[in-house]
């Protein structure tokens, strides 16, 4: 076997296996070194442990498919189940059960239902239409009001019945309201509310409006809306309402036409770049399908069609080479960042300067002894504003992969000041949860870049006892 | 206007599209009242504690109203607005029976009474599933076609509960992820791999066997033996990756008619490779699964047997936009003079749609108005074959892109259109077939017949139920070749929208000739 770090996973039919979490790594792990034998590696594998109970409404009716979820008290082994939390999941059948099968230990059971019908019904014969809240075991709001339950290795744990609470306030909400501007057309007139600061297809739903232009979105979660009228003549702004505990009447969404945005691309470099000026909208997932044009002409001149209304990212795609985007003009004023928010259907400019003296930055990924950290799932983050830090970020200016001889490279840096953090999955904790991860972006020294710098900076990482010792 | 495909149709058509109104106010003395009973159909009690519900019928986002059954199964709805509804009843663990009485038509101040709903008990199967040497086999899916499932415990046992009565076909699969190749061993041991197994323990859904599940019942004891496979890979190249994407970004799917699927990342020099791909006919397609422009490939056909499959090719194809002429074999294959009125503004437009087969998402349709000249263009049209279907009285006779001259109504855009004008020829000779189903000498009512093209070339297979003598009648049929069968009612097939003449079993061909519409 090649020397490396590997996933560790041992099947056996009935039982399990887990060993004490190293990093935040929900699989149990091997460490080889080069040349490195094992001998008398000891797995102990344990009887799984299964919880089984019914869940069950105000009346002890049964409820078919409640999502239920047994969360480790105590979260310090690696099981490597899929979903990597540690969590224990099952839906309920027909007639109201479940069955959790995993690692022994103690667990918090919840359960969550939510009808699949989102519009609101109208009861007149004295019942209440289901409106229940996860609940935990036995039939407890919070979690700390639930009872634990221990399932010992290999205990078929029985009976573990939920009754599901009524919600206090309502979990769904509508919103109305009415679109103006509608040409007089047969085209359907869209409404469009995506609920969160994500783009999900799960959180996204959409309405056709009267053609009086009236609109109702029923069965939306609490939250922050964004709500967007879209019509083959142009999209509205969109209108961000949060919605806590009442319905939203009242959306006022006017149509406008589409924009154009026509620049000039300048290179202070070498030759004229090839490729397309780029925006991604900021809503709706960043889908811009009805963008025409963008491509740099011979003299850096560009026009994009078809621009609805809102935010969009500006993108230089592809970058030239060793190259940093050094500044964006919008119809004359000077952005700080490179997001133009198109708000009038008339004419845009844009003008992109982009230079070609972007720095370069690399360095080595050491151990506190000082070894280089060879064959690990580390990854390196360049960050300018540790508020902003954000670990699921893809762009290779950003955060860039550990190579397998323990060398990082960014090959386009833009001049400004920064700080370097390095994680590695085996040996780093606290990077999951975002609060602590800008945390963690913050505590690097800050230094400057400046243009057409090529810095060298090794960097450590914190290294948790590295040892294949959990069971020898 | 080409914002026409703009920027969150996607969306719109995922997400659940509904129609949007104000609720009016309605006079007290107007208001309506629904009252009736719900019954279990084996043991014809009531069923206490269901969940009934009126949904009007035009406008789904409206206001619903719903009651919850008495002991005695009986409920009632009370002041809800007059208007057209369906009523349904519901309740974990009962299939809903259907029937003329689930549309009501409320008038003003009406008081409907006695309206009867039957909630059919569900049945369950239960059984293990086991691997060649008769072991138990843990976390293996147990499904039936209708989309019913369960996961094996450590036992390898199962249960799949609340089905429909009827005769199901089960198959069991094993998951192995990663889907990898084969784990190297130095130990001389043999890592075993386990294709799709339908009960009681074949690969081919033809030679599987039924499970029968009577109202209420279950039926146990039954075991399905994994069949042991070679470990199998499918791979290839997807061409035609536009620079500055990643083949990181694209997938490759596979599926079956069965809903079954497979699949692989795309690595960044474009080439790919599935493991563990079931014996089984696939259809393959490459997507982009991220960025900004909807780009794929048509899907390509591959039988998967015991052997590896190399060399692939999936090209992607930008969607493009096809300029079309639709060219009338005589005057009566044209559209007649079509009456607009303002309750359905759309209807009475000539379209031509194309509707997308063998692909993913099956039952796409692009559509398109035809002008007064015959002409018609459609944006976004993604690579793949459709067959193209005029929504006046004609069918496609033919088709011609550029000087590639195809037959019948199955267009092949599997390469785009490279701006190759399309002509389709209609013909106005649509025929019907009647006919009547018999058992014995009886003249058997609420058949299924179903009707599909010979050979399969992609379109819908049509289905119809047999009225009190025994008929039926498939009006507007393109000539050509067809099978007729009679289908059997209790065996569940899990939707018909992918189905054709390949998986009709038994049945009779039979040559349409062209009639006079």
């Amino acid at each position: 076997m090649p020397a490396g770090t590997y996933m560790l996973v041992a099947q056996l039919r009935g039982f399990v296996y887990g060993q004490p979490r190293r990093g935040e790594i929900p699989f149990p792990a091997v460490v080889l070194k080069t040349g490195e034998k094992l001998g008398d590696f000891k797995l102990d594998m344990m009887p799984r442990v299964v919880i089984m109970g019914r869940v069950l409404d105000q009346s002890g009716d049964p409820i078919q498919y409640a999502e239920v979820e047994a969360e480790p008290a105590s979260n310090r082994i690696a099981t490597g189940n899929l979903s990597g939390d540690g969590k224990l999941r099952a839906q309920t059948d027909e007639r109201g059960m479940y069955r959790l099968s995993g690692f022994p230990g103690k667990y918090y059971v919840k359960a969550s239902w939510r009808d699949n019908d989102d519009t609101r019904e109208i009861r007149t014969d004295g019942t209440v239409a289901g409106n229940y809240a996860p609940t935990y075991y036995p039939s407890a709001a919070g979690k700390d009001d639930g009872t634990l339950v221990d399932a010992a290795p290999g205990a078929d744990v029985s009976g573990i019945d939920i009754r599901l609470i009524q919600s206090a306030k309502p979990l769904r909400f509508t919103i109305s309201g009415i679109v103006r501007g509608l040409p007089d057309s047969n085209d359907p007139c869209h409404v469009i509310v995506q609920t969160g600061e994500k783009y999900q297809l799960t959180n996204t739903q959409s309405t056709i409006c009267g053609r009086d232009g009236k609109f109702v979105v029923r069965g939306v979660p609490a939250g922050l809306q964004r709500i967007v009228a879209q019509h083959s003549s142009g999209l509205s702004a969109v209108t961000e309402v949060r919605i806590d505990s009442a319905d939203a009447t009242d959306v006022q969404l006017t149509l406008k036409s589409n924009a154009e945005v026509a620049g000039k691309l300048v290179f202070e470099g070498e030759g004229t770049p090839k490729g397309k000026i780029r925006l991604t909208a900021l809503i709706s997932g960043g889908v811009d399908r009805s963008l025409g044009g963008g491509e740099i002409a011979s003299d850096g001149l560009f026009r994009i069609t078809g621009v609805p209304m809102g935010e969009f990212e500006v993108t230089v795609d592809p970058m030239p080479e060793h190259s940093f985007l050094k500044s964006i003009q919008f119809n004359g004023a000077t952005l700080s960042g490179r997001v133009v928010n198109i708000e009038s259907s008339r004419a845009s400019s844009l003008q992109i300067v982009i230079s070609s003296k972007a720095a370069q930055l690399s360095g080595m990924l050491r151990t506190k002894e000082g070894e280089p950290l060879l064959n690990a799932l580390a990854m390196v983050f360049l960050v300018d504003d540790s508020e902003k830090a954000d670990i699921g970020v893809r762009d290779p200016q950003r955060s860039v992969q550990l190579g397998n001889d323990g060398r990082y490279s960014f090959k386009a840096v833009r001049p400004g000041k920064y700080r370097l953090l390095a994680i590695d999955a085996f040996r780093s904790t606290n990077f999951s949860d975002p609060a602590s991860f800008k945390k963690l972006a913050a505590a690097g020294e800050e230094f400057e870049v400046k243009e057409g710098d090529q810095l060298k900076r090794d960097l450590l990482v914190s290294t948790a006892e590295r040892t294949n010792a959990i069971s020898k | 206007m080409p914002f026409r495909s703009s920027v969150l149709i996607p969306f719109v058509l995922m997400s659940t599209v509904f129609f949007g109104q104000i609720a009016e106010t309605v006079a007290p003395d107007k208001l309506v009242s629904v009252t009736g009973s719900v019954t279990n159909s084996v043991t014809r009690e009531g069923v206490q504690r269901a969940h009934v519900l009126l949904r009007p019928t035009n406008n789904p986002a409206q206001q619903s109203y719903g009651a919850i059954t008495g002991a005695d199964g009986k409920f009632a709805v009370t002041q809800l607005p007059p208007g057209e509804y369906v009523i349904s009843a519901e309740k974990p663990g009962f299939q809903a029976e259907g029937g003329p009485t689930n549309q009501l038509k409320l008038d003003a101040g009406q008081k409907k009474e006695t309206v009867k709903l039957v909630l059919i008990p569900g049945g369950a199967i239960t059984g293990r599933v086991v691997d060649a040497d008769g072991q138990p086999v843990e976390s293996a899916m147990v499904s039936v076609p209708d989309g019913g499932g369960a996961m094996t415990d450590d036992q390898g046992r199962f249960r799949i509960g609340g089905l429909r009565p009827g005769r199901f076909k089960l198959i069991a699969t094993l998951r192995i992820l990663p889907a990898t190749g084969p784990e190297t061993r130095t130990d001389g041991s043999e890592q075993p791999n386990y294709a799709a197994t339908y009960y009681p323990g074949v690969l081919e859904e033809k030679a599987a066997g039924h499970v029968a599940v009577r109202a209420g019942a279950e039926t146990s004891g039954i075991e399905v033996r994994l069949v042991k496979t070679p470990v199998v890979r499918v791979a290839g190249t997807v061409i035609g990756i536009p620079e500055g994407q990643s083949g990181r970004d694209w997938y490759v799917q596979f599926s079956t008619k069965n809903n079954r699927f497979a699949g692989a990342q795309v690595r960044p020099d474009g080439t790919f490779a599935a493991w563990r791909v079931s014996p089984g006919r696939y259809l393959v397609i490459a997507r982009a699964s991220r960025g900004a422009i909807q780009l794929r490939t048509a899907s390509v056909q591959v039988d998967v047997g015991g052997a590896n499959v190399e060399g692939l090719e999936l090209k992607v194809v930008a969607p493009f936009e096809l300029k079309g002429l639709i060219q009338y074999d005589d005057d009566a294959s044209r559209p007649k003079a079509a009456s607009v009125s303002a309750a359905a503004p759309n209807r009475g437009r000539d379209t031509i749609a194309l509707q997308e087969i063998a692909a993913p998402q099956f039952g796409r349709v692009l559509r398109a108005d035809v002008n007064a000249d015959g002409t018609f263009v459609i944006q976004q049209v993604q690579p793949g074959r459709y067959v193209g279907m005029p929504n006046w009285g004609a069918y496609v006779r033919s088709m011609q892109l550029g000087s590639r001259r195809m037959e019948g109504q199955t267009l092949d855009l599997s390469n785009g259109a490279n701006g190759e004008t399309l002509s389709i020829a209609v013909n106005a000779g649509l025929a019907e077939l009647s006919g009547v189903v018999r058992r014995g000498e009886d003249a058997a009512a609420g058949e299924s017949v179903a009707l599909a093209r010979v050979p399969a070339d992609g379109s819908m297979l049509r289905s119809m139920v047999t009225g009190v003598e025994g008929t039926f009648t498939f009006r507007r049929l393109p000539p050509g070749s067809y099978k007729l069968v009679v289908v059997d009612k209790d065996e569940a097939v899990g939707g018909w929208f992918r189905k054709d003449a390949d998986d009709l079993e038994g049945g009779e061909e039979i040559r349409v000739m062209p009639g006079t519409g």
